[in-house]
C-alpha cells in the first residue's frame, strides 16, 4: 500500500517535471537551504572580504595602475582610429572627385609647413617634381580649391593658397553663371571682382571655378558669398566670399594633373 | 670662425623650424619673429662684415618658406641690420629695454614694408594680430640676442 502511494507520488512528480512546471516544495527547500547557507557563510565571507579588500589592496592598486595604462593606450589607439576614419572619408570623397573628372589625375600630398611671413599665404607640401607636381598645378581637397603650385623642387613644393592677395582664379556664380575673378584678401577671406552692381546675386550663393584659363577644372567649389556691397556710383559690386576650404587647417591635398595637357619640360624640373 | 657660422646657422634653422612648423600651427595670424632678435644680436656682437653676410644668407634661405617676392626678406633684414649698426653707437643696445623696443618697432616696420611689397590689404584684424606679434617679438628679442652672444662668444670664454 505504502509502495503504491509513493509510486503514485513519484509518477505525479515525473509528470509535473515533464510539463515543465516546478514543484513548490522543491523550490521551498532550495530557498530554505540557501537562506541557511547565507547565514552560516556570512561571517566567513565578511572575513574573506576584509582580507581581499583591505589586506590585498596593494595588488588592486597595482592592477589599477596597469589598467589605467592600458586604458590610456586604448584611448590613443581610439584617437588614431578616429583620425584614420576621417582620413578615409576625405580620401573617399576625393575618389568621388576622381570619378567626376576622369580626365584628371590626382596626386596626393600633405602640408608640412605654413608661410613664415605674416603677409603672404603659402604652404609647403611634401611632394615635388619627382611625384609629378609642376608649377601652376591646381591644388584641391575634398572641400574645394586650395590654391596652386608656385615653386617646385624634386621632393617639396610651395603652394600659393587662394587667400593670398596674389592669387586670382577665374570663377562663376553657380546660381546664375555670372563670371568674375576671385582674389585673395588675406585674413581667410576672398573677393569676387568684376561683377556688375546690377547682377542678380545673393548672399549664400556658391562660387565655383569657371575653367576658363585652363588651370583649374571647371565646377570646383571656391566659396560662398558672405557680403555684397552695391554702390550706385561704382560699376562693379564689392563681393566678399568665405572660402569652402579652411586653408589653415588643410592636411591632405591633391595636385590635379590634366592628362590631356602636355606640361612644359622646364616646369617639371 | 667656421664653427661660429655653423652654430649660428644651426640656431637659425631651429628658429625657422619654430616659425614655420610651430607658431603657424597655433594661429594663421600670429607670428613671432625670432630671427629679428638674431639680427639685433648680430648687430651688437658680431663684426659688421660677418653680421651682414650672415643676415643676407639667412634671409635668402628664409625665402624658401614664404611666398614673399624674391629678395623681400633680404631687403628688410639687411637694411634692419645696417640701421642697427648705425644706431648702436648712439643707443646702448646691450641693455634689455632697447632690445625689446627695437624688436617691437622693427617687427611692425618689416610687416608694413612686406605688406606694401605684396599688396596685402590691411584691416583691423591684421593690425591687432601684428601688434600682438610685435609684443611677443619684443619680449623674445633679448633671449635671442643673448643666444647669439653665447654662440658668437663661446670660443672667447
Amino acid at each position: 500500500m505504502t509502495a503504491c502511494i509513493f509510486s503514485v507520488i513519484i509518477l505525479v512528480l515525473i509528470s509535473l517535471g515533464q510539463r515543465g512546471s516546478s514543484f513548490f516544495g522543491v523550490s521551498f527547500v532550495r530557498e530554505g537551504f540557501f537562506c541557511v547557507e547565507r547565514v552560516v557563510t556570512a561571517p566567513f565571507d565578511y572575513v574573506s572580504n576584509l582580507w581581499t579588500d583591505y589586506v590585498f589592496v596593494v595588488n588592486a592598486r597595482q592592477e589599477n595602475l596597469e589598467l589605467k595604462k592600458k586604458q590610456a593606450a586604448m584611448e590613443v589607439r581610439c584617437m588614431r582610429m578616429e583620425d584614420l576614419r576621417l582620413e578615409n572619408e576625405r580620401l573617399l570623397s576625393m575618389a568621388g572627385f576622381q570619378d567626376q573628372y576622369p580626365q584628371f589625375t590626382l596626386h596626393p600630398s600633405r602640408v608640412v609647413a605654413q608661410d613664415i611671413a605674416l603677409v603672404s599665404r603659402t604652404a609647403v607640401i611634401d611632394q615635388g617634381s619627382r611625384s609629378g607636381f609642376f608649377t601652376d598645378m591646381p591644388i584641391v581637397n575634398p572641400d574645394g580649391v586650395v590654391g596652386r603650385i608656385i615653386d617646385v623642387s624634386p621632393h617639396t613644393s610651395q603652394a600659393l593658397l587662394i587667400t593670398d592677395p596674389n592669387s586670382a582664379i577665374s570663377a562663376l556664380v553657380l546660381s546664375n553663371r555670372v563670371r568674375g575673378i576671385v582674389k585673395g584678401r588675406g585674413q581667410g577671406r576672398l573677393s569676387l571682382e568684376y561683377v556688375r552692381t546690377g547682377e542678380d546675386i545673393h548672399v549664400g550663393d556658391m562660387v565655383v571655378t569657371s575653367g576658363l584659363l585652363g588651370i583649374f577644372p571647371r565646377g570646383l567649389k571656391i566659396g560662398r558669398i558672405e557680403q555684397i556691397h552695391r554702390d550706385r556710383h561704382n560699376i562693379f559690386a564689392t563681393i566678399i566670399l568665405r572660402p569652402c576650404v579652411h586653408v589653415r587647417r588643410i592636411e591632405e591635398i591633391f595636385g590635379v594633373e590634366n592628362k590631356g595637357v602636355k606640361k612644359n619640360a622646364n616646369q617639371m624640373d | 670662425m667656421q664653427t661660429k657660422w655653423i652654430r649660428l646657422l644651426l640656431v637659425f634653422l631651429f628658429v625657422v623650424f619654430l616659425e614655420v612648423c610651430f607658431f603657424s600651427s597655433w594661429s594663421a595670424m600670429f607670428r613671432v619673429d625670432l630671427f629679428l632678435g638674431m639680427v639685433i644680436g648680430l648687430a651688437v656682437f658680431c663684426p659688421f662684415s660677418h653680421g651682414i653676410a650672415f643676415v643676407f644668407v639667412a634671409s635668402v634661405l628664409m625665402q624658401a618658406f614664404s611666398g614673399v617676392a624674391t629678395g623681400g626678406f633680404a631687403l628688410v633684414y639687411v637694411f634692419s641690420f645696417i640701421f642697427l649698426d648705425m644706431i648702436k653707437d648712439v643707443i646702448y643696445l646691450e641693455n634689455v629695454p632697447p632690445q625689446c623696443v627695437l624688436g617691437f618697432l622693427l617687427y611692425v616696420m618689416i610687416f608694413f614694408v612686406l605688406s606694401f611689397m605684396t599688396g596685402n590689404p590691411l584691416n583691423r584684424g591684421t593690425i591687432s594680430s601684428v601688434l600682438l606679434g610685435a609684443v611677443f617679438t619684443g619680449m623674445t628679442t633679448p633671449l635671442m640676442v643673448r643666444l647669439v652672444s653665447c654662440v658668437w662668444g663661446a670660443d672667447e670664454r
